[in-house]
């Protein structure tokens, strides 16, 4: 593989594992090299619209982490949202290209299919469906004394 | 818990011999990470009275990932569940934090891909303050900063259907 080089990369289009959601719905496709602030100034302006009452996160790969970091730091912002988490598997398509072909033929491409870990997370104000696989209620609101630390929480 | 990777082969003498400056005692193999220590589960929490028989698999990205995965497949096994009888592990928990994440996740699809279906998946996120490790000085206060935190991901994986 030393001679050949990575040209292009694709994700298949897979469509949202949430059944009924409204045509409008915001999905934010976070990717590795995102930064947190875009997504979440863009994320919390659709938010703050009126008639907005579900998002959508989704990342794959490394940018994982990163999806699940936006969708906690939207939930501490905004407060008693739902949430419904899928992991699936995601096709992501990598195309190399030979760099040393051989002087009588075309240039060789290799497509390798790549199953990678990926993450969709429904966040809605409105109540969804306990019984579904992968709900989450919203945390209660409490409010901390300032002298307590979270760490000492048991 | 062995991970049953083969041994790394010890380098032959010529290749002994080709790096002068580093003695073979020295080198070091990269064996199976450490486990994190048991968390006894309180018998108040709510993580105990919703799973009695639950078992909790932290997976770090240190540690092999087959070794992980026959772990938790041992542990999902019937007879594997330490406290779960005869009946077999009904529930298994995975946790993963930060770089992890992405490893746990991995790790669930494997699991309900090999029981050919039967398990359910139920993904919950969170975020987990960091302890950060300060250098403090003398006047140097750093309790007004605010506490880092770190993504993760539970995973809890079902025989039956219902999953809560």
């Amino acid at each position: 593989m030393e001679n050949f080089r990575k040209v292009r990369t694709s994700e298949e289009e897979m469509p949202l594992p949430f059944p009924d959601l409204p045509p409008d719905v915001v999905e934010m496709k976070v990717k590795e090299g995102s930064k947190i602030r875009n997504l979440m100034n863009f994320a919390m302006a659709q938010m703050e619209l009126k008639g907005r009452r579900q998002i959508v996160f989704s990342g794959c790969g490394r940018a994982v982490t990163k999806t699940i970091t936006c969708v906690e730091i939207m939930k501490r912002k905004l407060g008693g949202l739902h949430q419904v988490t899928k992991v699936r598997y995601k096709t992501v398509l990598e195309v190399w290209e030979n760099q040393d072909p051989p002087p009588d033929g075309p240039a060789q491409n290799l497509t390798v299919h790549k199953n990678v870990p990926s993450i969709c997370i429904l966040l809605s104000r409105d109540p969804l469906d306990p019984n579904q696989t992968g709900y989450q209620p919203p945390e209660p609101q409490h409010e901390a004394p300032p002298d307590l630390s979270p760490l000492a929480a048991p | 818990m062995s991970s049953g990777r083969p041994a790394a082969p010890s380098p032959p003498p010529a290749a002994a011999a080709a790096l002068p400056g580093v003695a073979p005692s020295r080198r070091r193999r990269r064996g199976p990470a450490p486990g994190p220590p048991p968390v006894p589960p309180t018998p108040g929490s709510a993580a105990a009275a919703a799973a009695p028989g639950g078992n909790d698999v932290f997976v770090t990205s240190r540690s092999d990932f087959r070794a992980q995965l026959r772990r938790c497949q041992r542990l999902l096994a019937p007879g594997g569940a330490p406290g779960a009888g005869t009946g077999g592990g009904r529930e298994l928990r995975l946790h993963g934090l930060g770089l992890a994440v992405p490893r746990t996740i991995n790790l669930a699809l494997q699991l309900q891909a090999g029981a050919g279906g039967a398990l359910r998946l139920h993904a919950s996120t969170s975020s987990v303050p960091l302890r950060a490790h300060r250098h403090r000085r003398d006047g140097d206060g750093d309790d007004g900063d605010a506490p880092r935190h770190n993504s993760a991901i539970h995973i809890r994986l079902c025989r039956e259907a219902p999953c809560a």
